[in-house]
């Protein structure tokens, strides 16, 4: 195995992160969206055309691209919010299906060096080449998205022990419930969905740069379908838990040739078991308890 | 402190609640009772804003919130318990207490996003003072699903309390439990919860109503049948019907 086979599929694991990590803050604050692969997706052309067009530096393309992300989720979240269940899942996945489709059309090019760059409809957007212009080795830019990824994760443990992230929780669990604590469930809705598409934001620019070329295509609902799935598998009580389910599929079932064709068998076949088990996934809100418990316990006898 | 008006509420075609009036003094402490489906829990939905009223009107304090969202009725100052348990299963017994905080004065998104300050710790005593009150102190670190049932409604009182309410609606506050239990959270609401405080209490078991009440309105069928000192109540011909039925009383 190759340094830079290597360096790829931790990049890819970094970037798919995000992702999950994006569809897990809405699991929690429950409600399943099969559309977070949208704001991947803005994100990703966003931060491309800032980048490639406008001769933006990287690191504006990629805030950029995450507060576009971020935009479009508010957009989704105003009319959406107020569904629950299965009207907000299919809402969000018909939001996805016609982002990809306006990428199937969406044509803005300009002339640089005398070549046509920019999105070209169902052709993509070639030559986003910001990250290789300013020579960014891989392993340099895997750093860079790995120490983005830890970034977004300690916000996100920060998150879990605040009030905030509580609100996010008694949603999740008893809407009627968190009204009745005096709180305003749609307004805190709406934040969640926000803050999901920034997440998710930051993967899309990520994946374009490294890329160097998006197209409508690789944006479609099994993107959406696996970064859920992530969050099943390894965990509802912990932002560790998505990554747990992407550090299983991308580095163990795609990463290993042996087994690498039957991946979407063992995948399906670990989600469907997974679902019947531990139905809120490995480090579920009662594993992480006990967990807790277990750290305040070794403190104590420390102390 | 609580004013109702011509209050009606119907689902389908039943009605629930019927042209009720009724008014609870700064203070009081009242008993609500009456048969099953009598309309008892439909009121305090009404009043919470759970349910919207068809027609009628509630006052807090003067102040109609008859159209007001559960969320803005809350912070006015009313908070309740559920006759059929309602807690966040998959929290810790402390945090469902915390969380009934997050909506009060003073926590502003500083707090919403960091515990450190001196005000948020002053909160998290407070806290675990209300626990020790309803006796959850050593359990505080369980998940509160895992609690037995006579300790999910002392979690559930704690958590009203914990936003010192003007108003505290209790719904069968001893639902399920024995009758030494029943005395113990009886004495629990009498000395700690009620002080200071304007009360309803619906209840069956009139051992907690007479230990609790100066005043038992009864409800039979969406309108009040009776209304006044408790002894004088239980033995008002109506209210005899309802709950014992016509040829009993007769008899």
């Amino acid at each position: 195995m190759d340094d830079i086979y290597l360096i790829t599929i931790l990049s890819n694991i970094g970037m798919i992160s995000f992702i999950a990590l994006s569809a897990y803050l809405l699991l929690v604050v429950g409600e399943i969206s099969f559309g977070q692969q949208a704001f991947f997706a803005v994100s990703a052309y966003g931060s491309g055309i800032a980048t490639a067009m406008w001769g933006w530096p990287i690191w504006l393309g990629l805030l950029w691209g995450a507060l576009v992300a971020g935009a479009a989720a508010l957009v989704v979240a105003i009319p959406t919010v107020r569904l629950r269940g299965l009207y907000f899942s299919v809402a969000t996945l018909a939001f996805a299906e016609m982002v990809r489709l306006i990428f199937e059309i969406f044509t803005y090019q300009v002339e640089i060096d005398g070549e046509l760059v920019g999105p070209d409809g169902s052709d993509g957007f070639r030559d986003i080449r910001a990250i290789y212009d300013s020579n960014v080795s891989a392993f340099e830019y895997m750093l860079i998205i790995y120490g983005l990824l830890a970034v977004v994760l300690i916000g996100f443990l920060i998150l879990e022990r605040s009030r905030l992230g509580a609100i996010f929780r008694m949603i999740g669990e008893d809407p009627m419930l968190t009204e009745m604590q005096g709180l305003n469930v749609t307004k805190y809705k709406i934040l969640a969905v926000v803050m999901a598409g920034i997440v998710a934001g930051i993967g899309g620019a990520l994946y374009a740069h490294l890329a160097t070329y998006v197209e409508p295509k690789i944006f479609n609902v099994m993107l959406g379908v696996h970064a859920l799935a992530y969050g099943l598998i390894g965990g509802l009580g912990t932002a560790f838990g998505p990554l747990i389910g992407v550090a299983i599929d991308i580095g163990l079932l795609e990463s290993i040739r042996a087994i690498s064709g039957y991946r979407m068998i063992v995948f399906g076949g670990l989600v469907a078991v997974l679902l019947i088990v531990r139905p809120r996934g490995l480090l579920d809100e009662a594993a992480m308890h006990w967990l807790r418990g277990r750290w305040r316990g070794l403190i104590r006898a420390e102390n | 402190m609580l004013r109702i008006e011509g209050l009606r509420r119907s689902f389908g075609g039943v009605a629930a609640l019927e042209e009720l009036d009724l008014a609870v003094a700064d203070g009081e402490v009242m008993g609500l009772i009456g048969p099953n489906g009598s309309g008892k829990t439909t009121l305090f939905n009404v009043i919470t804003g759970v349910h919207q009223a068809d027609t009628g009107r509630v006052l807090l304090r003067e102040e109609e919130i008859t159209r007001s969202t559960p969320a803005r009725i809350v912070r006015q100052g009313i908070a309740r318990t559920f006759q059929n348990l309602r807690i966040f299963q998959r929290m810790s017994v402390r945090e469902n207490v915390w969380v009934a905080q997050h909506s009060l004065p003073g926590v502003g998104p500083m707090a919403l996003m960091s515990n450190r300050s001196a005000a948020e710790r002053a909160r998290k005593a407070e806290v675990d003072r209300l626990l020790d009150a309803v006796g959850l102190a050593d359990r505080r670190n369980v998940l509160a699903g895992s609690l037995p049932l006579p300790d999910q409604r002392r979690l559930e009182l704690a958590r009203a309390l914990v936003r010192s309410p003007a108003l505290l609606l209790l719904d069968e506050p001893a639902g399920g439990m024995t009758p030494a239990e029943t005395a113990e959270m009886a004495a629990l609401i009498r000395d700690f919860a009620v002080p200071g405080r304007t009360c309803i209490v619906i209840e069956h078991k009139l051992d907690l109503i007479s230990t609790l009440c100066q005043r038992l309105c009864v409800l039979n069928f969406g309108r009040k049948i009776a209304d006044g000192e408790p002894g004088r109540v239980l033995e008002h011909p109506e209210v005899l019907e309802a709950y014992l039925g016509r040829d009993a009383v007769n008899a």
